[in-house]
Formats: structure tokens, sequence, C-alpha cells
């Protein structure tokens, strides 16, 4: 995965969850980060597919369970 | 008079059939019931009885246990949502006097240095040492639970529901939706909100079980429904909506499932037909209510769903449903009035606000605030809130109507109808849709083509804005003054 894709993506993450930069690292994981939440999930997964022109697999939506997981699940898609 | 608590385990405190189901723990009836009877007790060691205890948790076993335990120790559970702002909890906190929190870990960091005692998961286990049968008597007009709940002028209202309050409804519902010890519900719906509580409340006097959803993405309830063989599953517009539009659900099969609840708002028809259509072996039940009302108010039989597509269907067992005109007599199909109610399920009132409550409660009638009409045989269709009506160049106009008319349109997945301030109109009516990968420029011709040919002028939208998600409310439903201060933001920068 290239080092600016994971740039994007933290950017929309970030925006999403209306959360500062640093506040975000690849342990970053929806069950400890309150302001990640399944609504916000929702957004960030169609704004993820809006940048990047691709369709999630449900089961890969469901496994975004942390922020490093969500990198690497949209390089499996751009790759 | 029975603690609700004990209404609840009645049939099945002995019992070992599971009524938690998690994917690494198995709870039974029995289990939790000794373990709600130790936790009281040692609650009304420590606090006696008669006092407010906050609880503030996501659903999964220490919500419930607790929940429970404060209710059985004669206290009254306080219970806010997850995402409160610190505003709103402040003046929770601040209006409320508490005795002791319970609080999931992770939502520690809402308080800061909270002077009374605060519980959490890691509690639980010493909480729960002594081993005895606790009973603590009340009185039926106890207060059991204080919901706090978002009232439409912006501030937090926290509804008073009794120990009778809770059995009335319990009871109602467990009388039109038949549930026994075979129902197994899955739950998304969160247990500080009343439709939540009452899946809870209903599946443990039934002696049914409950497997709870917490996941990241609402999907994932395909593959617990049928992993756990779940027999029910509920939910409020936007859990329909979200499935239907980002996931397989309406291909799936479900075996298990028997039947589906909505409430917590009007499904746009055309979903609710999609759903009907997908799943004709099973129930769909509409359902309305208030958190003032403990929960439930109506429901339409499902196999009246197709020929009273829209309707609310009529009270439920033990509640007087009735739409009343001006003059407080009730109205002739056609026309418009007010949704009332009678009956046990009625709150005792607003925590400290008599004012607020003598305008909701009127001679031990609540008034809804939503608007409805009635059909030729009393069946009940809500038109629009009371507070929810845009008046524009004298007309009163619900925005329900253009609402579905819009809807009806294949490339349009949501409309959300508001009235912004005009200058010449009062207020102009305009339409904010989700349409997907559709080019906008056509869907808004062909919204405005069906409009014009379809509508009054009056009711004809003034304006089409296009928006990816609607700001919603802690209860899922889109907060449309929200939506209104986004719209007119936009407009006022164009």
């Amino acid at each position: 995965m290239s080092d600016d894709q994971n740039v994007v993506i933290k950017k929309i993450f970030c925006e999403v969850l209306g959360v500062d930069e640093s506040d975000v690292d690849d342990s970053t994981s929806y069950n400890s980060f309150r302001p990640w939440d399944s609504l916000k999930h929702l957004q960030l997964v169609s704004m993820l597919e809006d940048e990047f022109d691709i369709e999630f697999e449900m089961d890969d939506i469901i496994a975004m369970e942390n922020f490093g997981l969500v990198k690497k699940i949209v390089a499996k898609y751009t790759q | 008079m029975t603690n609700f608590v004990d209404y609840l385990f009645e049939n099945s405190r002995l019992s070992n059939r599971p009524f938690l189901l998690e994917s690494d723990v198995v709870i039974t009836h029995a289990q939790l019931y000794n373990t709600v009877n130790e936790i009281a007790s040692a609650l009304f060691e420590r606090y006696g009885s008669g006092n407010h205890i906050l609880l503030i948790s996501e659903n999964n076993y220490f919500f419930i246990a607790s929940y429970l335990a404060i209710i059985k120790s004669g206290n009254t559970a306080v219970l806010i949502e997850t995402k409160i702002g610190e505003k709103d909890l402040a003046q929770v906190v601040h209006s409320c006097p508490l005795v002791a929190y319970f609080a999931q870990e992770k939502l520690l960091d809402l308080f800061n240095g909270p002077s009374v005692d605060v519980y959490t998961e890691n509690d639980l286990n010493s909480l729960s040492k002594r081993k005895f049968e606790f009973c603590e008597s009340v009185h039926p007009e106890d207060v059991a639970v204080i919901i706090f709940t978002s009232g439409s002028t912006g501030t937090k209202k926290g509804v008073m529901l009794t120990h009778k309050n809770l059995i009335a409804n319990t009871e109602s519902i467990l009388g039109y939706l038949h549930l026994t010890e075979s129902d197994r519900v899955c739950v998304v719906l969160p247990f500080f909100y009343c439709y939540g509580a009452s899946l809870l409340h209903t599946h443990i006097r039934a002696g049914g079980s409950v497997v709870l959803n917490n996941k990241i993405f609402l999907g994932s309830v395909i593959k617990d429904i049928n992993q756990y063989e779940c027999t029910g599953f509920s939910g409020v517009p936007s859990t329909f909506q979200i499935l239907i539009n980002k996931t397989h659900f309406l291909s799936e099969e479900f075996p298990s499932l028997r039947y589906f609840t909505q409430a917590g708002g009007q499904l746009p028809n055309k979903y609710i037909q999609l759903i009907v259509d997908a799943f004709p072996q099973k129930e769909f039940f509409v359902m309305y209510g208030a958190t003032e009302a403990t929960a439930r108010l109506s429901y339409l039989p499902p196999h009246l769903v197709k020929e009273k597509m829209g309707s609310i269907g009529k009270g439920i067992p033990g509640v007087t449903l009735e739409v009343l005109d001006r003059n407080g007599l009730p109205i002739k199909p056609g026309e418009i009035g007010e949704i009332t109610a009678m009956g046990d399920n009625i709150m005792k009132g607003y925590y400290n606000d008599p004012e607020g409550t003598a305008v909701a409660v009127r001679g031990g009638r609540y008034y809804t605030g939503d608007l409805a009409t009635v059909d030729e045989d009393g069946y009940i269709y809500v038109v629009g809130r009371s507070k929810n009506i845009i008046k524009s160049g004298g007309y009163r106009i619900s925005p329900n109507e253009i609402e579905d008319l819009i809807l009806s349109l294949e490339e349009v997945s949501g409309c959300v109808v508001v009235g912004v301030p005009d200058d010449v109109m009062g207020e102009a009516v305009i339409a904010v849709v989700q349409s997907g990968g559709a080019e906008r420029e056509n869907v808004s011709a062909k919204i405005m083509s069906l409009c014009n040919t379809t509508l009054p002028s009056y009711k004809v939208p003034m304006g089409i804005e296009f928006i990816d998600e609607y700001p919603l409310n802690s209860s899922n439903k889109v907060d449309r003054n929200r939506l209104k201060a986004v719209i007119m933001d936009r407009r006022s920068q164009k």
C-alpha cells in the first residue's frame, strides 16, 4: 500500500470522525475509540468507496475494526 | 405490589434456558435472576431505596444486570444515551441527585471525577457475592426508571416510568406479539431507548432469549440472525433502510425468523412494500409508541400491512388510543387531529418539570403531539408531528405526503422535506434528497415533474437539495432541526 494512499485514508477517517490526526494510529479501535460509532462507520465506508472508486464486500466492512485494518482492507481493493 | 423485576422473572427465575447469548458466553434466566438479586441486596445495603442511580452503557451483560438490580433494590435507574454530549450530561447530573453511577469503562472519561461511587464492568463480581433472596417491596407508583430523552425544545426531558407502567406495557406487548420461551430476538436498538428496553423486558417475561449485536456494521445482523437462529428482529426506519440499501438483506432467507417489528417513526411505504414482498411468509409488525407511554401505543396486525399500508394500526391491548380534534372530540374519517392515549402505561410525568407534565398529560390522557387521520375502519395514519408542520403561504403542509411521493421514484433512496424561512411564503418547502449514484440534474428534473403533476402548487418543493447522510439524533431518527440548519446554511452561501 502506498504512503500517499494512507495519508488520504487518514484524512478521510479523521474528517468523518471529527478528530485530530494526532489522535489516530493503527491500533485505534472501534471498540475503545468513542467517536467511532456505527453511523460514522457507515459514512466512512461511503467516503472511502467514493474516493477510491471501489465497493467493499460486507465481510470487509465488518472486519475494519481498527485503523490499521481499514488501511489494509482498502489496499486489498486498490492494488 | 410486585416489583417490576419480580414480575419479569415470575415464570423463569428457576429456568436453565438461555437468556443472553454471546459468542463466548451464555447466561441463563436463573443465573441472571440470582446475580440481579445479589447486586440489588448490595445496593440496598449501601444506599437503601428511593434514590437515583445513573446507568450509562452500551447493550451488554453489564447493562442488563445493573439495570435490573437498581430497579429490584427499590431505587430508580436513570438512563442516558451513550452518545450524550457534555452539556446534556451536566444538565442531567445537575438536575437529578444521584447516589451512584454504573458506567461502562470505556465511557468513564465522560465524567470528570464524580463525587459519588462509580461501578464498572469490573465491579459486578464483587457486588454479587452475597447469596440470598432479596425482597424490597415497592408501591405501584414508585418510579422504577427515568429515561432522559431528547425534547423538541433542545433540553433533555426525564420521563418517569413506574413499576405499574412497565408491567402494564410489557403485558400489552406480549398480548399481541405472542412471544414464547422459544423466541429469540436479535437486538440492535439500545436498551436506554424505550423500544430497545421493551425487547429486554418482553423476552425475560416470556422466558425467551436475546442476542446482542453492537457490531461496527449493521449488516452483521444477517449473520447473527442465522447463526443464533433468531426468531425476531426489531428496528427503527433507518435500521431497515440501511439494511436494504447497503446489504443483500432482501435476498436472504432467514429460515429461523418468524417476524420483524418496526417502530420509532414512519418507515416509507416503499420500504415496507419491499420487505413484505421479499418475506411473504414472515410477519411484519408496524408499531407506534412514545417514551412517555413506556414504549408502545399501537400496532398494525401483520395480515393488514398491505391493505392498510402506512397505518400505525390501532391501540394495543390496555391502551385507549384516540385521535381528537381541537375540541377534544374524536375526529371523523379523513379529518386530522392529535393522537392521544390513556392507559396504565402512561408516564407519571417529566422529572422536575410539573409544567411540562401538565402540557403533555391532561386528565390522565397523554397528548402525543402527533397528527393523524383515521380511515372508515378506525385505522390510524400519522400525517406529521404537530411541530413538524410546514406553514407556507398560509397553508399548513405535512412533509410526509411530499416525502412519500418523492420516495416513490426509483432513483431516490431517501427524502426528508423541511420548511426553511422564506421572505414571501413564510416557509419554503425544501426536499432534501439522497439519490445514490444517479445524475443529480436528472433526478431534480424528475422530482419536479412528478410533484408538479401530482401535488397542489403550494406543496411543490421550492428547492431540492442533495445530501449524502442525514444528521441523526440519538434515537437514529433524522434530526430535522439540524437538517434544516444545514440546508439554511447551504442556501445562504449560494
